[in-house]
């Protein structure tokens, strides 16, 4: 019995370490293509193509679709600074998503709404229904109000209806971007026309000061929940979508900040407003209709930071994303589960596709069962201490020295953070993720895992925000930092 | 405590050697972050500080007084900020900064490093020859067919932001070339080079290629080219619907009664034509 014991810890601790070699080594390749493509951005000279961009007028328009629900805290500085971004044809739609707060008298206050009676395109399909539409006098500012049916994705497809551009940039209403935002973004699309969506990094803004709708001051924030999500951004987005777009596998572009060729977005019928996951179903679904009718395409992804966001700074509101996220996975997977391992879908098919099975979805449960049979056996001696030794180095070894070099190489490109202390701070919370929070995570993301197995209600559960952190001197009216509000 | 199998195989010292290694790359690149952080603030603040002693000598090359004689590090920060400020400035002061960078030969240097067999070489060298490019339209024609398309393309920006009208018919070439430039990069281009007559357009305008030829008669509407207009109706017999289909915008675009007989007497393949053709004329004909 004891001999079969031994065996079976034996061979799972061997497969442990192979499922760890394996998920660590695809990482780190990514990793490597991640830092020569942001290396490459860091130093090719983009300022000319950005200027010309901006002074030319044949740069295609972008229409920015914010959906909004109760957001009269922050919405007319989201407008403001949409405004004040620097590019030559940008139309703002605002979707009002059943607001019971005053959002829309809000923006109907300070940007002289009148109702508007413009005609709006058929499709895509959306459940909420359209209440009116206004207008600003000068015609680039739009507020559709709709009913709510308590998802985003419908209040974006109902801002794709009346979107007009050639490119449809789609943003939270607390996300913050750079004034040359929409530059960087539109940059892909013009140098490349098979390009049919782009990604741009996106940061966490907590701990970031704000101005007149910039960034004037980035520091790390004060709360180790966050400062774990600073990490984790930074690996997911500048280092792993950066890979993964290098090497034409990029899964996914966050809902929080993505453009897309409009007619793109129409031919796949709009975000799916069933999905959990609509921002990476979206990216799977414009690629697999590429693929399928055999067009030329691209899926780029913007190392630059162009994009700011608040993320949940209390464990419970993290968990309730987290879960989330894994149970928006799990779903995605079973609905494309025909592009997995087919070639007809390049990397996609082949490699991501695969990948975010094996390691991100499913990656819990190996984790959990496998680190508990490694750990007991090694305590009960069933296994080496050697053994052991090799299972930890290939998991949490390689995981801290990725997040490191993440974090090297932010420091190399962008060093946004200005403070020494910020930085070493930084360095220590890689440490502290993985050794705490991965443990943590990993229990939430398996919640996630059931849930979408045995198909479990989705939730989108109430985040609570404080808001960015104003600059005293420069205070711009109605975003008062402190004030809670929520999104759903 | 149970027994370990004997059989199973183990590597003696794995352990030690495996949490060495780990714990030595961690605090490596602990250590290079931290670093890089140091050594590039002093960097910064040393660059900072010698711009900032040369600075006030950029009001003496815009005075023609450039009779100084300068430390190699304090020349090369000149030459950079000369380089930079060349681009902000329009006019005398350009072109006093701009023959100032010739004499210092940052021109060859440029023109070397466009040679580069590395593609972010070529393309630095070209980003800072842009503010003088004009004195070497040929090099810059020779970057529009460039191995990197990157480069290529930025060879297209910077031919149109340099005014240089003489690559007009290189760039709309160019988007049709084997090396190709994506035709919007080439539009934006050329529409920033803005040539004042369809001269300057050499034989695009009748060119056998016809999306070559259609960008041309295209771009003549948007630049507004009176003088285009022959050539422009002249575009409405071709058999390519590009080329018919640009004529018409750009005739609509300049809005000449003129052209009305032209359009009337076209002959329209397809009912997408026709409609166009159908509201130029509506739109010549109420002006």
């Amino acid at each position: 019995m004891i001999e079969v014991l031994t065996h079976v810890t034996y061979w799972v601790t061997w497969m442990l370490i192979v499922y760890y070699s394996i998920y660590n080594g695809i990482f780190l390749v990514v990793l490597l293509r991640g830092a020569l493509e942001v290396s490459r951005e860091v130093n090719w000279p983009s300022s000319m193509s950005l200027s010309e961009i901006f002074a030319n007028p044949l740069t295609p328009g972008i229409s920015v679709i914010v959906p909004a629900h109760n957001e009269e805290s922050g919405i007319v500085d989201a407008v403001l600074a949409l405004r004040n971004l620097r590019y030559p044809l940008t139309r703002i739609i605002v979707v009002d998503d059943g607001s019971t707060d005053s959002t829309f008298e809000k923006l109907k206050d300070n940007f002289d709404l009148r109702p508007s009676t413009r005609e709006i395109a058929n499709a895509p399909h959306h459940e909420g229904k359209i209440i009116d539409m206004w207008a600003s006098r000068s015609g680039d500012l739009t507020v559709v109000r709709k009913e709510s049916v308590r998802l985003r994705s419908d209040a974006v497809n109902v801002g794709l209806r009346v979107a007009d551009q050639e490119i449809v940039c789609m943003i939270d209403a607390d996300s913050l971007l750079e004034r040359d935002a929409l530059l960087h973004i539109a940059a892909p699309f013009v140098a490349d026309p098979t390009v049919l969506g782009v990604g741009g990094v996106i940061r966490p803004a907590n701990g970031v000061s704000v101005s007149r709708g910039a960034v004037t001051k980035v520091e790390m924030p004060k709360k180790w929940v966050e400062r774990i999500q600073v990490v984790e951004y930074l690996r997911a987005f500048l280092v792993g979508r950066t890979g993964w777009a290098s090497i034409k596998g990029l899964m996914i572009i966050s809902g929080a900040f993505g453009a897309f060729r409009r007619d793109a977005v129409l031919e796949v019928g709009g975000l799916d407003i069933t999905s959990l996951a609509e921002d990476a179903d979206l990216v799977v679904s414009i690629t697999k209709k590429a693929r399928d009718e055999k067009r030329p395409y691209r899926i780029a992804f913007v190392a630059e930071p162009v994009c700011w966001t608040e993320v949940p700074n209390t464990f419970k509101a993290l968990s309730t994303q987290r879960r989330r996220w894994s149970q928006g996975l799990g779903e995605l997977i079973a609905k494309q589960r025909k592009m997995i391992l087919n070639p007809r879908y390049g990397v996609l098919g082949m490699l991501t596709l695969p990948y975010f099975v094996l390691f991100e979805f499913y990656g819990p449960i190996f984790g959990i069962i496998g680190a508990f049979i490694a750990l007991a056996g090694a305590i009960t001696g069933l296994i080496t201490w050697q053994l052991f030794a090799l299972a930890f180095f290939v998991s949490v070894g390689l995981s801290l020295i990725s997040s490191l070099a993440s974090v090297l190489i932010e420091e190399n490109a962008y060093h946004r953070y200005s403070r020494l202390r910020d930085v070493i701070t930084l360095l220590l919370t890689t440490i502290a993720e993985l050794l705490g929070f991965h443990v943590v995570h990993t229990w939430w993301r398996l919640q996630g895992v059931y849930r979408a197995l045995f198909n479990r209600p989705s939730e989108w559960g109430t985040i609570a925000r404080s808001g960015f952190d104003q600059e005293q001197s420069e205070q711009p009216s109605g975003h008062v930092s402190g004030q809670p509000r929520t999104q759903s | 405590m149970i027994g370990t199998i004997e059989a199973l195989p183990s590597i003696p010292g794995l352990m030690m050697a495996l949490l060495l290694t780990s714990a030595t790359v961690c605090a490596l690149i602990g250590v290079t972050v931290v670093l890089t952080r140091v050594a590039r603030t002093i960097a910064h603040a040393r660059e900072h500080k010698q711009r900032e002693k040369v600075r006030p000598l950029l009001l003496d090359i815009f005075d023609g007084n450039a009779n100084f004689t300068l430390p190699r590090a304090e020349l090369r920060a000149l030459i950079r900020l000369a380089a930079e400020s060349a681009t902000q400035v329009r006019g005398e002061d350009r072109d006093a900064l701009t023959s100032w960078l010739t004499a210092q030969q940052f021109h060859r240097e440029c023109l070397r490093r466009m040679k580069s067999p590395f593609a972010l070489t070529r393309a630095r060298a070209l980003d800072r020859f842009a503010p003088i490019a004009s004195l070497a339209p040929g090099a810059i024609e020779r970057m529009l067919s460039d191995r990197d398309p990157r480069v290529r393309s930025l060879a297209a920006q910077v031919a149109g932001r340099s005014g240089m009208k003489s690559l007009v018919p290189a760039l709309l070439h160019s988007a049709e070339a084997p090396r190709s430039i994506p035709a919007r990069i080439v539009l934006m281009a050329v529409l920033r080079a803005a040539p004042s007559t369809i001269a300057d357009f050499g034989g695009t305008p009748v060119d056998g290629n016809d999306r070559v030829r259609a960008m041309a008669l295209d771009l003549a509407g948007q630049l507004n080219l009176v003088d285009a207009r022959r050539a422009i109706e002249a575009g409405l017999d071709s058999p390519s619907e590009f080329v018919r289909l640009a004529s018409i915008r750009s005739i609509q675009r300049l809005g000449s009664p003129l052209s009305l007989p032209a359009l009337q007497k076209m002959s329209t393949y397809s009912a997408y034509e026709h409609s166009h053709a159908q509201v130029a004329i509506y739109e010549l004909q109420v002006g």
